[in-house]
């Protein structure tokens, strides 16, 4: 059997394809969607999901999100006793995926497709495919994200010879990509976006509204008040997002003020963020060469695509209206499931074959005649231009400034500005040249880019042949056969709780987090709370524990909703 | 040994972008990109080059349907777009001489409208920010403007802009902050800086100021290393992107600048209070 996994920055999902149709399947808590956070109890068990998201700030040193950021580098987190790795964080999550499916399904799933961004580099594509092997799965394809939003709109099958845009709007990311389909190929075009731009932005945005309004600052918050806002602000921006008014009510000081916002205002104070997603979009389609009447269909998909905003701006930049799928947040994991089951059949997808791009500009420095003698220095002269489908090799030519100059120093830049300096340096290479005059000393530089995100720089010079070489990696995260050896046994010792233990972990890390978040007679309600459920939980008794969770889980939605003191 | 794309792709010369597509995606299933990177590599560009020579085909011979004039109706200017084999641009206005950056003294007519939006008006409210207003004005009055958010509007747009601009340069004298604000808002990178219907125009309105620059002792201080390579002297390529140094001129370095007077005028004072005493 194979599962769809949708391993996202903010949220995870997974389902299968059965009487053909995608299912997502919930996890413990009876929840699609799975906080992509974990973190490491004091007894060294991992905790993945809600409860894990709720010690984030009960306990911040023992838990991490958004390591999906980190994949394909080796940059390691520290939970309790143990150093983890990007992938690692990531396979944990993804076993606590595989245990909601046995359960859903009868039976554990041993191989699996995972989504992930268009501009993943082939070294983050090993990290993600290594996390699934680390959890116990075999991956049997990676389906680039905007590919499984089609399938899940069911855009691959009807669609032929056409373009599709995809804006996929989460938490804290925007990603757009063009899609060219054909044949039963689906291929990249171009993809843009911005890395630190997501719904959780316009949370932001409107919470600094509310307290520039009341002459509050944010510092002066105390934790359990900043929460309070962020929720409110959270509930307002659903209404807001679908042209509702809101009303932002919360506590400071004991002082309770309240703000009522309308969609105009909204939209000045989230108008920043707006402009912010116009350059990825004018970006993709500049580099596809296409204008808003060739595009097929444009699709909107990510939980935060809800917003009207971003609807009414692709219709203001393309002059067409975005389809949007139900379920936003879903989708990607409904085409990863649309994937499997194609898989499964050894049908159609067989031949959907993903060609990838260079996501960015790469080149050397160059000086630049002025003429009247005169010359101008560092600029960036791209040899591979992003957005070219990997592999892929490009050569151009160059001169030294000088007759007598004997080096000539290539500094290689990746990047899209103009000025060298403002590019990112990768490295340089020293290439002798022959005596003579400039004209007759030319250098043939060559890049090569092959698909797993290595540059080769090759340098020839024309005269007297002589070839000087150098290698740059991007984000080598690969492991040593052994090494991966040695973390799966040690992934796998790791213990998690009984899986109908977890509902009473998730309550008791709110509770913990509602401790963290308050002060005085709040927090000793808080603690009394904490102990009589701890008590009950040393009973034993499940049918007790039951009813004393939705008992406390009671007590905690009060506690949230009502204001302090 | 060198085959032509055609014979990579295994179709006939003349054959039609539909054509070209089928074949590649006929031949994607034998060379994948993880198999044979090399064959992968050919047959992409192979593809590549015959879309780009289809497309250029059928702007030649303005066929029923795929001339660009009659794709796009609110796009103001509609000449014959050149269509460069390595940019995959949409049809930017029209194309500029690719080797006359020196504007002639009287400019070419403004291109005019038929679906509401009109180069003239547009173009003399430009003026007017350029004239009286700072660069973070213009920038965000073009941000907000309700007609440049679409796409195919904006990128026609955008030749005419530098090119009008280059024409009246002498009079309205542009910032270099304006002109930041203009290739900022209409995005124009490294890539699109080489573009042979952008690269005369802000050749021209650019280099103007570089020599300044580099005329200027303090400029003189090149940075290191970057004295030993010369772009070529190639023409087979387009025009090398000549963009501009950013220059601080903020109020904070404008005072930076006259640290001195105010300094003196401190000094002056307290004299002359001195004395009085």
């Amino acid at each position: 059997m194979i599962v769809g996994i949708d391993l996202g920055t903010t949220h995870s999902l997974v389902g299968v394809y059965e009487d053909g149709a995608p299912r997502l399947v919930p996890n413990a808590l009876g929840k699609l969607l799975t906080p992509s956070v974990v973190s490491v109890g004091e007894d060294g068990t991992i905790l993945v999901g809600d409860a894990a998201r709720d010690r984030l700030i009960s306990h911040p040193q023992a838990s991490v999100a958004s390591f999906k950021r980190w994949m394909g580098s080796r940059r390691e987190t520290r939970l309790g006793q143990r150093a983890y790795l990007p992938e690692e964080l990531s396979a944990l999550v993804i076993r606590s995926l595989l245990d909601d499916a046995e359960v859903a399904l009868g039976r554990r799933p041993q191989e699996a497709v995972i989504s992930v961004p268009a501009y993943f580099s082939d070294a983050q594509r090993r990290a993600t495919r290594r996390a699934g092997e680390l959890a116990g799965v075999r991956v049997e394809r990676l389906i680039n994200e905007p590919t499984a939003a089609a399938l899940a709109y069911g855009l691959a099958q009807k669609l032929d010879d056409a373009h599709v845009l995809v804006l996929d709007l989460g938490g804290g990311t925007f990603d757009v990509s063009i899609l060219e389909l054909f044949d039963g190929v689906v291929k990249v075009h171009a993809s843009a976006g911005d890395n630190y731009l997501g719904g959780d932005d316009f949370t932001e945005a409107i919470e600094k509204h509310w307290l520039s309004e009341h002459k509050l600052r944010a510092e002066a918050l105390k934790p359990f008040e900043a929460s309070q806002l962020r929720q409110r602000a959270e509930a307002a921006k659903r209404s807001l997002a679908i042209g509702q008014t809101a009303e932002v009510a919360s506590h400071v000081g004991g002082k309770p003020y309240s703000l009522t916002l309308d969609e105009g205002v909204f939209e000045q104070i989230v108008a920043p963020l707006v402009m912010r997603m116009r350059a990825p979009i004018e970006r993709a389609m500049r580099d596809a060469g296409l204008r808003g009447g060739d595009l097929a269909e444009v699709v909107m998909v990510g939980g935060a695509s809800r917003m009207q905003q971003l609807s009414k701006l692709a219709a203001r930049l393309l002059g067409r209206l975005p389809l949007r799928h139900v379920a936003p947040d879903e989708a990607i994991a409904h085409g990863a499931c649309v994937a499997a089951g194609l898989k499964a059949r050894d049908e159609a997808l067989e031949e959907i074959i993903l060609t990838d791009v260079c996501p960015h500009s790469l080149g050397v420095a160059v000086s630049m005649d002025l003429g009247q003698g005169m010359r101008s220095h560092g600029h960036f002269d791209p040899i591979i231009e992003r957005n070219c489908t990997v592999p892929v090799s490009r050569v151009r030519e160059y001169f030294p400034v000088h007759d007598q100059q004997n080096t000539i120093t290539l500094r290689v830049y990746q990047g899209e500005n103009p000025w060298a300096e403002n590019n990112i340096a990768l490295g340089e290479l020293e290439v002798p040249v022959p005596p003579g005059t400039t004209q007759e000393r030319g250098v043939d530089v060559r890049f090569t880019y092959d698909i797993n995100g290595v540059l080769q720089v090759e340098a020839r010079v024309q005269k007297t042949g002589i070839v000087r070489e150098l290698l740059l990696m991007q984000g080598d995260g690969g492991l040593s056969e052994e090494e991966a050896r040695k973390r799966l046994a040690e992934l796998a010792g790791l213990k998690t709780h009984p899986r109908d233990e977890q509902p009473n972990i998730a309550a008791l890390a709110r509770a913990e987090r509602l401790y963290a978040e308050s002060l005085g007679d709040e927090r000793r309600h808080v603690q009394g709370l904490i102990v009589e459920f701890q008590a009950a939980l040393a009973t034993q008794d499940k049918a007790f524990v039951a009813r004393q969770r939705d008992a406390l889980l009671q007590a905690l939605d009060q506690h949230e909703t009502r204001s302090p003191l | 040994m060198t085959q032509s794309a055609w014979d990579i792709l295994g179709i006939e010369e003349s054959a039609d972008s539909r054509t070209i597509r089928r074949a590649y995606a006929a031949r994607l299933k034998t060379s994948r990109p993880e198999d044979d990177p090399a064959a992968f590599q050919r047959l992409t560009d192979a593809y590549e080059w015959a879309m780009g020579d289809a497309r250029r085909r059928s702007l030649e011979s303005p066929g029923p349907a795929q001339a660009p004039s009659t794709e796009a109706p609110p796009v103001p200017p509609t000449g014959q777009a050149e269509a460069t084999q390595d940019m995959a641009l949409p049809e930017l206005g029209r194309a500029l001489e690719p080797s006359g950056p020196v504007p002639s003294a009287d400019p070419e007519p403004p291109p005019s409208d038929d679906d509401g939006f009109a180069f003239g008006p547009f173009f003399s409210a430009l003026a007017d920010r350029i004239r009286e207003r700072d660069p973070k004005h213009l920038r965000r009055w073009l941000d907000e403007h309700p007609d440049l958010y679409s796409l195919e509007l904006k990128w026609a747009l955008m030749p005419h802009v530098f090119d009008t601009l280059a024409h009246n340069a002498s009079m309205l004298d542009p910032h270099r902050g304006h002109l930041e604000a203009l290739t900022g808002f209409f995005g124009v990178d490294a890539r699109l800086r080489r573009h042979p219907a952008l690269a005369p125009a802000l050749d021209f309105l650019e280099r103007a100021q570089w020599r300044q620059e580099v005329a200027a002792p303090s400029a003189s201080s090149m940075p290191k290393g970057w004295e030993n390579l010369a772009n070529v002297l190639d023409d087979s390529r387009q025009g090398p992107p000549r963009p501009r140094k950013p220059i601080q001129t903020t109020w904070a370095a404008r005072i930076a600048d006259y640290w001195w007077v105010l300094f003196l005028i401190l000094i002056l004072g307290k004299l002359g209070r001195f004395l009085s005493q």
